[in-house]
């Protein structure tokens, strides 16, 4: 109960920020798309499944408040949870190299695909140009963030592991 | 947890199957305003409303103490500019009642209507979180007389068009949006007409797209592009931008302009809401 609540107001958080203050830390009129790095931390922490959902509800908020059509995003995030939920069994939490790497691969494959999906199939065919406008851009400058956000989602996900063993029964 | 884990497959599946049905279902050519989007409304706006104003404060107050000088020469410049408007303002009033006069005598129906206001600086409090789209949110919605296809526009010049309100907020797609419907737009000087469409490699720019201008048909740099009678939703006679440069289009047939809209779309910050016209309103 406690990990769904603090979710919840984190992603509310996350989205409310990155539609109003993040206008002011443009680099070359991109943002930094951090809603994309809470999914793959908390993904890498907690494994498929809870990856997954958290992906799933993220862009289904995000497709409620800006999108056209509900469920594109919400398909994303939840194929980008999936999947970089996978290795979660395999590697240290405490080591900062995958995720940063995850976060690199995750949010250029997001940013390609959403153009593939959305501009693509309408016939805009110049990859190069929305590539180096948009999509590489914004792999880097969202890749640069993944230390702090990962960083945060650790010590989220500690502090709730101690708030849910002090409530586990033994028998 | 352990069920999931068990039938990942099926879940994966599932999940998929559940996100291409909402997709089918979604789209904003049906539109109801739904509880869930309704409620997130209620929770989400007024904490973006708040950042957005702190946003806004910062912004405003270090604009003021870097442009000082820059304000006060503007303030000049533009109380002259009020004054030759007023005198202007009086000859045009005495124009367009004569224009009424003559127009009832020859039972003409009126070019350019009086554009009926429905809401005035109204507050854009959220920007789309992705770097493809410009779509924005306002604090007005259903409860405030907002509907689906009012025309939004600034002091300056067009802005958009609202393409979904709900019970407290509405969503604005700005005509720079790759997304955005195409608008008709006439050439002032010659009458050139042409569509105004977003670019996603421009919009970053703010800059739009005027396409399929006719190979003769007369256009140059600095060129104002205003909406034309002939568009559905949109009343004509307002200001789109001004033309940056001229160009053939890659199958030679036409010809596109970049142009750069009236209204700065980047810091953006109150915008005025304006009933659209619709075709059958025209006829009858």
């Amino acid at each position: 109960m406690y990990r769904i609540v603090s979710l919840f107001i984190i992603l509310i958080l996350n989205i409310v920020l990155q539609s109003t203050l993040f206008e002011y830390i443009e680099i070359l009129n991109i943002k930094p798309n951090t809603s994309i790095l809470i999914i793959i931390s908390y993904a890498m922490l907690r494994g498929d499944i809870e990856g997954s959902i958290l992906g799933f509800f993220s862009g289904l908020m995000q497709d409620i408040l800006f999108g056209r059509v509900i469920g594109l995003n919400a398909f994303l995030g939840f194929a980008l949870g999936f999947i970089c939920g996978k290795p979660f069994k395999d590697f240290y939490t405490e080591n900062y190299f995958i995720p940063i790497f995850m976060a690199f691969i995750g949010t250029f494959s997001y940013g390609f695909i959403f153009y593939l999906i959305n501009f693509l199939f309408r016939g805009k065919l110049e990859v190069v140009n929305y590539l180096s406008a948009i999509v590489i851009p914004e792999t880097v400058y969202t890749t640069v963030l993944m230390f702090f956000v990962y960083r945060f989602m650790y010590m989220v996900n500690e502090k709730l592991l101690k708030k849910e063993a002090s409530k586990r029964k033994l028998f | 947890m352990s069920f999931l884990s068990k039938h990942k497959t099926a879940f994966f599946i599932i999940i998929t199957i559940i996100s291409l049905i909402l997709m089918m279902f979604s789209r904003t050519d049906y539109y109801k305003p739904t509880i869930i989007a309704n409620s997130l409304g209620y929770i989400v706006t007024p904490i973006q409303s708040f950042f957005t104003s702190i946003g806004d404060f910062a912004y405003d107050k270090i604009y003021l103490y870097n442009n000082v000088a820059l304000i006060e020469e503007e303030n000049f410049k533009l109380k002259e500019e009020n004054e030759e408007l007023k005198a202007q303002q009086k000859r045009l009033e005495l124009i367009e009642e004569e224009n009424i006069k003559l127009g009832e005598l020859l039972e003409l129906n009126q070019k350019y209507p009086k554009l009926e206001k429905v809401g005035a600086n109204v507050k854009i409090i959220a920007n789309d979180i992705s770097n493809w789209y410009d779509t924005f949110i306002i604090d007005k919605g259903l409860r405030h007389g907002m509907e689906k296809n009012m025309v939004v526009m600034a002091n300056e010049g067009l802005v958009g068009i609202i393409i979904e309100a709900y019970d407290n907020y509405s969503k604005v797609t700005p005509l720079i949006d790759d997304d955005a419907n195409a608008i008709t737009a006439v050439c002032v000087r010659t009458g050139t007409l042409g569509f105004i469409r977003g670019d996603a490699s421009l919009m970053l720019d703010g800059l739009c797209k005027m396409e399929h201008i006719a190979l003769d048909g007369e256009i140059t740099e600095g060129d104002e592009i205003i909406t034309s009678s002939l568009g559905n939703i949109y009343p004509a006679g307002i200001t789109i931008g001004y033309v940056q440069e001229v160009a053939l289009s890659s199958d030679n047939l036409t010809k596109y302009a970049i142009i750069k809209p009236a209204v700065d779309f980047e810091y953006l910050e109150l915008v005025a809401i304006v009933k659209g016209v619709s075709i059958d309103e025209i006829e009858s």
